[in-house]
Formats: C-alpha cells, sequence, structure tokens
C-alpha cells in the first residue's frame, strides 16, 4: 500500500478563534516542526518580551492528548485532525 | 493576518535636544493591531461573519509637521466589500517598549546613564519584498474565519443590576462580572495564602438589542489546574488549559474562554522586619500588571475583548484591579460587577500600574 507523503489538518489557538488549514503537512516531519510553523499564522509569538523562547503543545482532539514535539507526524495525524495549540506560559509579580 | 508592508525604526535622543544616540530597527509585534482592527470593524458593522473575513492594512500615520519617514502612530484599516472602511490609530507609545528595551540595551553598552531621560522617534519605511518573503511560511497554510459568537442581549439590563467598579474608559466594551465569581476568584487568592494561583474566565459575547453594541459578560471563573505556583510565579501549562476546555465543554452553555485571572500574594514578599508604617508604604503593595503578565495575556488572550483579574492580598486587604486591550494595548480598565447581595462587601478600586522592562507604566503591550 502506497503512504500518503503528506497530511491536511486543521489547528487552532486555545480560545478557538484563530483558526488554520495546514495543507501538504510532511508526514515525515516532527510535530515541534509543525507547531513552529503554526505559530505565526496562528498570531502565535514563538518568544516572550524578553526573547525567551515559549513553548507550545499541540493536542489532538481526536486522540484527546498533546503530542509529543518529537513525535512523527505521520505517526500521530490523520486526515482532517483538528489539533490545538495550548501554551506554557507564566504569569506573576516576579518579572 | 498582518502584513508588514512598512518596517520600522527607532530614533533615539537624549532628553532635551541632546545628541543623537542612533537609530535602531525594532520588529513590531502586529498582531494585537490587526486584532484590534478586526474587532473595530465587528462593533460597527455588527456581522461577524463579515469582520472575520476583513481584510486588514497596517501602516503609519505620518507625522504632521516633520511628515515621512516620521511616524505619529500606526493606522489599522479592515475592508470589506459592501460595508465601509473601518480605521482606527494606535498611538505611538505603542512603540514605547522597543524603545525601553533598546535604553536598557544602551545603560548596558554605557552608552546612557541609568535613569537617564531620552526621546526616540519613530520612522517607517515601505518593506522590501525579500523583507515580506522572509515572513512567509514553507506549508501551505489557509487562515479559516472564525466569526465571533454574538448572543442576544440587553446592556440596559445588565447595567441596571450592577455597579461599576474602576474608571470606565469610554469607547471600550462594557464588561460585566457576577459578584459571585468575584468572590470565587477571591477566595482561590485567600486559600492560596504565600502562592499564586490561576483561573479561567469563561462566557459570551453579547449584541445589545437597542444600540447594537457589543458587550462581554464572565459567567464563571474555572479554577487552573495542572500549575505550577511559586510566591511570585504561577505557569500555566498545556494540561491547564486542556482541563479548562474540558470544563467549559461539560457545561454545554455555548461559553468560551474570555480571560484570566490570578493573584500577587504582595504582603508575603516584604521583608517580615519591615516596620507597620513602611508596609503600608511598600511599592509592592501596589496593584501592577507584570512584564510576565503583559507576556501572558498577549500570548493567551490576544483578542481584543479579552480580559485579566488580578487580586493582590497586601495589608492593607485584597485589591481587585482588571485589565484588558485598549488599541492593541494593555491597559487596566474599569467593569461593571452583577451585584447579587448588596450586603456583601467589594473590595475597595485601586489604581495600578502596569512594568514595562523594569519601568511602571499605566499602559502597556510586551
Amino acid at each position: 500500500m502506497i503512504q500518503p507523503l503528506f497530511v491536511s489538518i486543521t489547528a487552532s489557538d486555545l480560545t478557538g478563534q484563530k483558526r488554520v488549514r495546514a495543507r501538504r503537512v510532511p508526514m515525515a516531519s516532527t510535530m515541534g516542526d509543525l507547531v513552529q510553523d503554526l505559530l505565526p499564522r496562528l498570531q502565535l509569538p514563538s518568544q516572550d518580551s524578553g526573547g525567551r523562547a515559549l513553548t507550545y503543545h499541540a493536542r489532538v482532539d481526536r486522540l484527546g492528548r498533546h503530542a509529543h514535539s518529537s513525535e512523527v507526524v505521520g505517526d500521530v495525524l490523520v486526515p482532517n485532525d483538528q489539533i490545538t495549540l495550548h501554551p506554557n506560559v507564566d504569569a506573576g509579580g516576579g518579572r | 493576518m498582518s502584513i508588514q508592508h512598512f518596517r520600522y525604526v527607532l530614533d533615539l535622543c537624549r532628553a532635551g535636544g541632546g545628541a543623537g544616540l542612533g537609530q535602531f530597527p525594532v520588529s513590531v509585534d502586529l498582531d494585537p493591531v490587526a486584532e484590534w482592527g478586526r474587532f473595530a470593524a465587528l462593533r460597527q458593522w455588527v456581522d461577524p461573519r463579515l469582520a472575520s473575513e476583513a481584510e486588514i492594512r497596517i501602516g503609519p500615520v505620518w507625522h504632521a509637521k516633520s511628515g515621512a519617514p516620521y511616524a505619529d502612530g500606526l493606522r489599522v484599516t479592515a475592508q470589506a466589500e459592501g460595508a465601509p472602511s473601518v480605521s482606527v490609530d494606535i498611538p505611538a507609545s505603542y512603540f514605547r517598549p522597543n524603545a525601553l528595551r533598546i535604553a536598557d540595551s544602551l545603560v548596558a553598552e554605557k552608552k546612557l546613564e541609568a535613569g537617564e531621560q531620552f526621546t526616540y522617534a519613530v520612522l517607517a519605511f515601505p518593506a522590501s519584498g525579500a523583507e515580506n518573503a522572509k515572513a512567509g511560511n514553507p506549508l501551505d497554510i489557509e487562515e479559516l474565519p472564525v466569526p465571533v459568537n454574538l448572543a442576544p442581549g440587553s446592556i440596559d439590563e445588565e447595567v441596571e443590576r450592577s455597579i461599576a467598579f474602576g474608571d470606565l474608559t469610554p469607547g471600550l466594551v462594557p464588561i460585566f462580572v457576577p459578584q459571585q465569581v468575584i468572590e470565587e476568584v477571591m477566595a482561590l487568592a485567600e486559600r492560596a495564602a504565600e502562592l499564586e494561583v490561576g483561573a479561567v474566565l469563561i462566557g459570551k459575547l453579547h449584541r445589545d438589542g437597542r444600540s447594537n453594541e457589543v458587550f462581554l459578560k464572565v459567567t464563571a471563573q474555572i479554577p487552573a489546574r495542572h500549575t505550577l505556583s511559586e510566591s511570585t510565579k504561577v505557569s500555566f501549562t498545556a494540561e491547564t488549559w486542556a482541563a479548562a476546555q474540558a470544563a467549559v465543554n461539560l457545561r454545554r452553555s455555548k461559553e468560551e474562554v474570555l480571560g484570566w485571572a490570578h493573584n500577587h500574594p504582595a504582603r508575603y514578599w516584604c521583608n517580615k522586619e519591615c516596620a507597620p508604617e513602611a508596609k503600608q508604604r511598600c511599592p509592592l503593595a501596589k496593584p501592577f500588571f507584570s512584564i510576565a503578565d503583559c507576556d501572558f495575556h498577549r500570548v493567551a488572550f490576544c483578542k481584543p475583548h479579552c480580559i485579566a483579574l488580578l487580586l493582590t492580598n497586601n495589608y492593607t486587604g485584597m485589591k481587585l484591579t482588571m485589565y484588558g486591550w485598549d488599541r492593541a494595548i494593555i491597559t487596566q480598565r474599569g467593569f461593571h460587577i452583577i451585584k447579587a447581595d448588596a450586603a456583601r462587601l467589594l473590595p475597595a478600586v485601586e489604581t495600578a500600574s502596569l512594568i514595562l522592562v523594569d519601568h511602571h507604566e499605566t499602559s502597556c503591550h510586551p
């Protein structure tokens, strides 16, 4: 059987108010690569104001879990999957 | 999506017409500006679908005296077929955080004295094709318009059963928060004692049936789970957001995540040996939205209607302040408390500051 090389998915931010469809996502790429490519189109910053990198995790709605950034797209996603990007983000009076 | 048609440069000089410190290219986060333009279109057109599909353009407002390339701010314009275009001007202070960061670098390089005053001018130049191409993306990604859900409602009815809390800035979307929600987040903060904790605020955007004005009504708070709490920091993890969304889904009330709440346990930050008078005067006891708080709001709640509640527990009691977007800049704002029981006390109104690069301000954008 011929395996597809690409997959199409939709992605949204945590509020669901920003959404994109990504076509031709390489099955061989990692979820971390996919998240990094999606950030600017979802208008999500990749760094905080101090230049520190922000971490986002892709939650795969169908699986009900967050994918690890090192997981391979072809092992996690199927066509028309919906993922939501969830940031690890700090607040507080310390900075 | 905001397209970078211009690149921006800041020209810094010592105060009082002093020597020039140099010109510095800045990378400006224009997404909050684009969001503000789209939201202005929603409020004017009252057509969520049209507003979600509007073309957004952002450019400089040329300085009235100096002219191009000097800019006096930004102008965001939303355009859609069959609707009048909507423009909003964003003040030049949008660039102030960039200027402060450059000044801090100059201080570190000993080119500027710590605390020395300086001025900055904003310059804008057309972006080259190469710069626009750099912003491209290797994937084939199409943005999908997400029309805002507007539930029916009445501002007059909400105002009638509410009390105003803080300064209500004319022109900003009215916000209503039930007293029950306020009390619940205050109780969270009190129980947490010396730790910072958080919550997610949920509710709905409404359209007033009489004026067509958009307003926001919080319906509940969901205590943030799977967080990492310290005395001066609370970390919302990916699991926090997933748990909050699961709770929203369970309620089956078509609510949306509208904002967040957290606390600053300031009384625990102070030196225990300080005299009571010193504790009263302690600057840490005054509510402030920190750099991290601004970053958090930008990352998680970039939509113009999104809000943040801050509980500051200091020696004079629990202080409540709200923050939100005003022309793409985070600022303290007033709101309405839907007061179910007049006999129950509310916290006192307090003026806060926002911290940008260690400088206290009245507004900020990350």
